[in-house]
């Protein structure tokens, strides 16, 4: 899943990166190293994550569609909320303008992502269209399967596949991975400045000047 | 004790790792909420 990669890649990078910067920054340098800032509200958004597991859930069908597609966005305005509060973070600005395209497209199409069945086959899971008619949202996901001829703003629907990975994902996945690696590479990128700011100031205290 | 003291010397020394692996779980929290994919991770390896 393109999120749950973005994220491992991100972190990889981060860390080679803060890797390198010890090594340059010279041995026993290491103790000093400041790095990432956690994301401010970040448990508001794991908690609406499992709400929206819980909503797109084989035991939530009981409910009516309407309360569910409600819930389901609450849980988006819960994460806007998140995300404009992190806004400082680099890289944080591809994640708003990935949510803005998917919450457009899905504004525009009834409340869920729309895929079709086309993408369903490119994207490995045609056996879905045996249990999901035109119109039905899809178990397990926050997606509406509708034909790309009825869909509004198609070109930001889940359309795009990547084999050999599964499924299929929007313009606005995308620029959520891209921010997401952009960001942990930024907060990696920062920790040698503040090392460097700190050892100045430590110099400059040894001689006596603060 | 000195086993003690120890890990705690490699856990300080390897803070910002930590601190960016919790980064890395805000920002897969807000990530996995906005982003739609057509499916969650399931069974069916999604």
């Amino acid at each position: 899943m393109i999120i749950v990669a973005a994220t491992a890649l991100g972190l990889a990078l981060a860390v080679a990166r803060w890797h390198w910067s010890v090594n340059a920054a010279g041995a026993g340098s290491t103790g000093n190293h400041r790095a990432a800032q956690t994301v401010r509200w970040w448990p508001i958004a794991a908690a609406s994550v499992a709400v929206q597991l819980y909503l797109v859930g084989d035991h939530a069908l009981t409910l009516p569609s309407g309360w569910r597609l409600a819930a389901l966005w609450a849980t988006n305005v819960a994460l806007a909320g998140v995300l404009t509060t992190n806004l400082g973070f680099p890289g944080m600005r591809w994640l708003l303008a990935g949510m803005a395209l998917n919450f457009a497209v899905m504004a525009a199409n009834g409340g869920l992502m729309p895929v079709s069945s086309e993408t369903l086959v490119r994207g490995g899971h045609g056996a879905a269209l045996a249990r999901t008619g035109v119109g039905a949202p899809l178990r397990r996901s926050k997606d509406v399967l509708l034909p790309e001829a009825e869909t509004r703003l198609a070109l930001l629907s889940d359309r795009i596949v990547a084999p050999p990975l599964r499924g299929s994902f929007s313009v606005g996945d995308g620029l959520i991975g891209l921010g997401i690696v952009l960001a942990l590479n930024g907060a990696a990128a920062a920790a040698p400045r503040m090392v460097r700011k700190e050892r100045r100031t430590a110099a400059w205290s040894t001689v006596g000047v603060t | 004790m000195t086993r003690l003291s120890s890990l705690l010397r490699v856990a300080q020394e390897y803070r910002p790792v930590l601190r960016l692996a919790l980064l890395a779980v805000g920002l897969l929290a807000v990530g996995l909420g906005v982003a739609a994919p057509e499916c969650f991770p399931d069974d069916n390896g999604c």
